[in-house]
């Protein structure tokens, strides 16, 4: 036997050295190697490799240059005709591919924009990443509870303790206790949201202060500052609104107030909008005595450039402590900006939040622009059989693999550029829409940012949905190519058709969780809550007696009407500070606080389990009822008639209330109890009206008060509304899921269908002799169809399962759910089946009747 | 002549016209390690030889395949007439000079 030259060696010189050369060079090395071999095999290995080596200089390496004479402009002309003409050619397919892409895109385009916008939200402010909230950790016996409102003193304190504060500021949110204030000058009424702010709020948020002085403003407690609108509104003009007097009325707030400042209104980005701002000074007269134990107004802490907000957390957890040895809370900084996407908190740990629902639509986005990109891709790639003369032809005449994939290449990308004009115009045709759904106010600004974005998305799918088609098309070899034959290799056909379930699979796992959000969005709204919300309306009033009641539930329309805080869902206040019998020393359970005067119980048909409602009968105001949950966290035995004490007064125990969801049904239902509003503290007012009387009930309620209170504005809400407002972005999510959802299965569909037109366009002499021989219209489709349908039982297979995990994922979040049923899933593999044969129904039909004669004749 | 040759160039032509047409890479390798007792490199001889053919002091052709070289043919090089009259002016040059050394004993 011969001895061979090591083979790497020779590959190397294969690869590198002059082909005029190689042949001599190769067989004088070899030739010198046999010579060495018969003495020593592995010197003469060595030897040639080092040979080998010393050949590898300038003037035995080839040129890797491609043809100098090669004219990239020609061929990218050539290349753009090619792709015009097939454009041309085959229209349909090309109008699949548009529609496809462009649909996918312009999903892509508007999710975009919203998760822009809601990752921008409160990040405006001009010290984003050294503004803080300070949040507070209440450790109960049965876990850690964390709530937002901290100590009233805490903001002074913090600043005045702590030197890595630049500034820090007290807030009274305006959706804290009341809703609206009424604002009067002279004869003008306007409804305004108001807040109580300490002195550094304009340093601590960068909020535009248009007139005033930042470092003074609210420094008097009979100050306000209100915003641009407001002053326009009020005065007509910003110059002459300072030093005008304006009359602030809120709950148990009327006074003068000197305007001193106007700022500019918070932007669309901002959670919090107000229209005017109050002294702080001011809530603490309301308010008198509260300390540290109390928690009410948010504070917000700017720090200092470098602080170390994990050192500061550590320093401040334990602040509460050295103010007050029994208090159990803990306190810590969250960003300001990221309370909005981050506020959810589980037991004191982070627990998302909103951003869960970014990350879903960002999810969905990928996965919409995925499914467009795969028809293109198996599109093109069915489509290849007939490119396969034109790759042979060129590989013949010398275009490297590189060149023809940059054609491939070439070809989707400017597929996708059109596509994004097209995605442009659907953006804009829908975003007014969009925002209806959303709530948002989006439009497309053409800055930097977007355009980048226009560009990532263009490439992104025109490179994914060309890669694949460009490396299958561009490895086809020229000889066999030439002969007409394509070696349909096992991997391409496995790839076409894991293109094919992939996207049925996404269809499949969309339409299950729409199923499953529509349904838990349906039982959420219908869930009977324990209190019956139904034909309920509630209005503010300050001016409550005992002779407008009754004139109120004096109107026929009106069946009954009561005052308290109630507002549906909304988390309400509370008190650690029950003392009952048998309590243990140490335990001090959070107990939400109602206000119920007397017959709200009754107007909102809530259940009493034991005792009775509130009543006047009673002849004492010292009444308390609480919920069932609170009894058995009391663990009272026989609570009715039982005395319980509270901020030193006792009250007696006169009823249990079934237990009802007071907050949304995200929450467990929590220990609630419920106080007797004496008239003047329940300043919120249901009242039930008749079904079908609700426009003349509420005109007559109107009258009414507008003779009774002439100061102020009749101001109402349907209760129902309200609580349907808890759940909007479920619903959002729930209608845009839908539309996606919809449109994911479009675009599989339409992928199918190029599909299948290509297959069955290809099997026509096929199909045209098993009809020669026989074969039933019956047969054929199955023939034709069974690919499909095994591709899309396997796509609903693999699709069941994960959308089990996702849907109980998402339930997980509430606290009442639906039970997840067998034919949510069953049903969405149906449908999606059934849109695929739907889709391909029509194709099949025209195929099989066919006349063979006609599809035989051809040659 | 404005064309002037190195001295291993000369020694690689030299040996070219010697062999006539037998001359191919490793043949010239191992005439140049028997009589020059120099090791070379056979990439030293092939660089030679492509200088020499570009020059136009030799030309090649290819030989028929042999079965010692894994099927490749053998290239042969010959010395052109262009070549051999370099080598002829070189040495008449050099002989006329040498010619002009006095016989004087150098002893």
């Amino acid at each position: 036997m011969k001895p061979t030259p090591p083979k790497g060696a020779l590959r190397f010189l294969r690869w590198f050295c002059r082909e005029d050369y190689l042949e001599e060079i190769e067989g004088d090395l070899t030739e010198l190697y046999e010579g060495h071999y018969d003495t020593s095999p592995f010197k003469a290995k060595w030897k040639f490799a080092g040979n080998v080596m010393r050949y590898f200089r300038p003037s035995f390496i080839k040129s890797f240059k491609t043809n100098p004479h090669l004219n990239p402009i020609a061929m990218f002309r050539h290349n753009f005709l090619m792709t015009y003409r097939s454009f041309k050619r085959y229209k349909r397919l090309f109008l699949i591919n548009l529609f496809g892409l462009s649909t996918g895109m312009a999903c892509a385009l508007l999710i975009f924009l919203w998760v822009d916008n809601e990752m921008n939200i409160d990040k405006f402010f001009e010290k984003d990443d050294q503004l803080f909230q300070v949040m507070q950790n209440l450790h109960h016996t049965h876990g850690v509870e964390t709530i937002e409102a901290t100590p009233v003193p805490l903001a002074k304190g913090l600043a005045e303790e702590m030197p890595e504060i630049a500034f820090s500021v007290a807030v009274v949110p305006p959706t804290f206790n009341i809703s609206k204030g009424v604002i009067a000058v002279e004869d003008t009424r306007v409804k305004a949201t108001g807040q109580y702010v300490s002195g550094d709020f304009f340093n601590t948020f960068s909020y535009r202060l248009i007139r005033g002085n930042k470092n003074k403003i609210l420094s008097n407690k009979n100050e306000v500052v209100i915003s641009k609108a407001l002053a326009l509104k009020l005065f007509n003009s910003t110059e002459s609104a300072i030093g005008k007097t304006i009359n602030w009325k809120a709950r148990d707030i009327n006074r003068l107030c000197l305007v001193s400042g106007i700022f500019e209104s918070p932007p669309s980005t901002a959670t919090n909008h107000f229209d005017l701002l109050l002294s702080y000074e001011l809530f603490q007269e309301i308010n008198p005595g509260a300390g540290w134990g109390d928690s009410s107004p948010r504070t917000y802490v700017l720090l200092k450039p470098g602080t170390s907000i994990g050192q500061f957390n550590d320093k401040i957890g334990s602040f509460l402590k050295t103010k007050d040895k029994n208090s159990k809370a803990t306190l810590f900084l969250q960003r300001y900006s990221d309370r909005y996407l981050y506020g959810l908190y589980e037991n004191g740990v982070p627990a998302g939040g909103r951003i869960e629902y970014v990350r879903l639509f960002s999810i969905i986005a990928i996965f919409i622009l995925l499914v467009a990109c795969i028809n293109f891709m198996s599109l093109s790639t069915a489509r290849s059989l007939r490119k396969i003369k034109e790759v042979g032809i060129k590989k013949v005449v010398g275009a490297r693999r590189g060149t023809l994939m940059m054609q491939y290449m070439g070809e989707s990308v400017l597929m996708a550029f059109l596509s994004l004009v097209v995605a442009m115009l659907l953006v804009v045709l829908f975003l007014p829409h969009f925002n209806l759904v959303t709530g948002k106010q989006l439009s497309l600004n053409f800055d930097a940012d977007l355009i980048l974005v226009l560009l990532a998305i263009t490439l992104f799918a025109g490179i994914v949905s060309g890669s694949y088609p460009a490396l299958y098309i561009s490895s086809f070899k020229p000889a066999s190519t030439l002969k007409g034959r394509l070696d349909s290799s096992l991997g391409a056909i496995w790839a076409r058709k894991g293109l094919v379930i992939f996207q049925f699979a996404v269809a499949v796992v969309l339409i299950v969780s729409v199923w499953v959000v529509y349904e838990q969005v349906k039982f959420v709204q219908s869930e009977n809550l324990g209190y019956d919300r139904d034909h309920v309306i509630y209005f503010d009033t300050d001016n409550v007696n005992e002779d407008f009641m009754f004139k109120i539930r004096s109107i026929p329309g009106v069946l009954n009407a009561g005052g308290g805080n109630m507002v549906a869902g909304k988390p309400l206040g509370g008190t650690n500070g029950i003392h009952w019998e048998g309590k243990d020393q140490g335990d001090a359970p959070f107990f939400s606080r109602l206000w119920a005067g007397y017959n709200l119980i009754e107007t909102l048909g809530m259940e009493m389990v034991a005792g009775q409602a509130f009543s006047e009968d009673f002849g004492s105001h010292n009444q308390i009822i609480f919920n069932e949950t609170a009894i058995e966290r009391m663990a009272l035995k026989d609570p009715i008639g039982k005395m319980v004490k509270i901020d030193n007064s006792e009250m007696q125990i006169v009823g249990v209330a079934k237990d009802f969801h007071f907050e949304s049904l995200y929450e467990e239902i929590k220990p609630c109890v419920i106080f007797l509003a004496p008239i003047i503290y329940a300043p919120k007012v249901s009242v039930k009206i008749r079904a079908g009387t609700e426009n003349e009930t509420i005109d007559k309620l109107r009258r009414i008060y507008q003779t009774h209170s002439p100061e102020e504005v009749f101001d109402f809400k349907f209760m129902d509304d309200d609580y349907q407002r808890l759940y909007a972005s479920e619903k959002r999510v729930a209608i845009l899921s839908r539309y996606f959802a919809g449109l994911a299965i479009v675009i599989s569909g339409l992928g199918l269908f190029g599909l299948l037109a290509f297959t069955v366009e290809k099997r026509l002499k096929e199909i045209g002799i098993r009809k020669i021989l026989g074969a039933t219209d019956l047969g054929i489709i199955r023939l034709l169809s069974g690919d499909l349908t095994r591709m899309v039982l396997i796509a609903i297979i693999i699709a069941l399962p994960l959308s089990y995990l996702i849907v109980t994922k998402w339930l997980d979040d509430f606290a009442y759910r639906i039970d997840l049923k067998w034919w949510y899933f069953i049903g969405a593999g149906l449908l999606t089946m059934l849109v695929a044969w739907l889709t391909v129904g029509t194709q099949m039909l025209k195929t099989v009747r066919i006349n063979p004669a006609a599809s035989l004749k051809n040659e | 002549m404005k064309h002037s040759l190195g001295e291993f160039e000369e020694l690689v032509l030299l040996i070219v016209g010697a062999w006539r047409d037998r001359a191919y890479g490793v043949l010239i390798l191992k005439t140049l390690e028997e009589k020059v007792e120099k090791k070379v490199n056979i990439s030293a001889v092939h660089v030679i030889l492509k200088r020499l053919e570009n020059k136009g002091f030799v030309k090649s052709r290819f030989g028929s395949p042999a079965s010692n070289r894994g099927g490749r043919r053998k290239k042969f090089y010959v010395i052109t007439a262009f070549g051999k009259k370099l080598l002829d002016h070189q040495y008449a040059l050099r002989d006329n000079i040498y010619r002009q050394i006095p016989e004087i004993s150098f002893g």
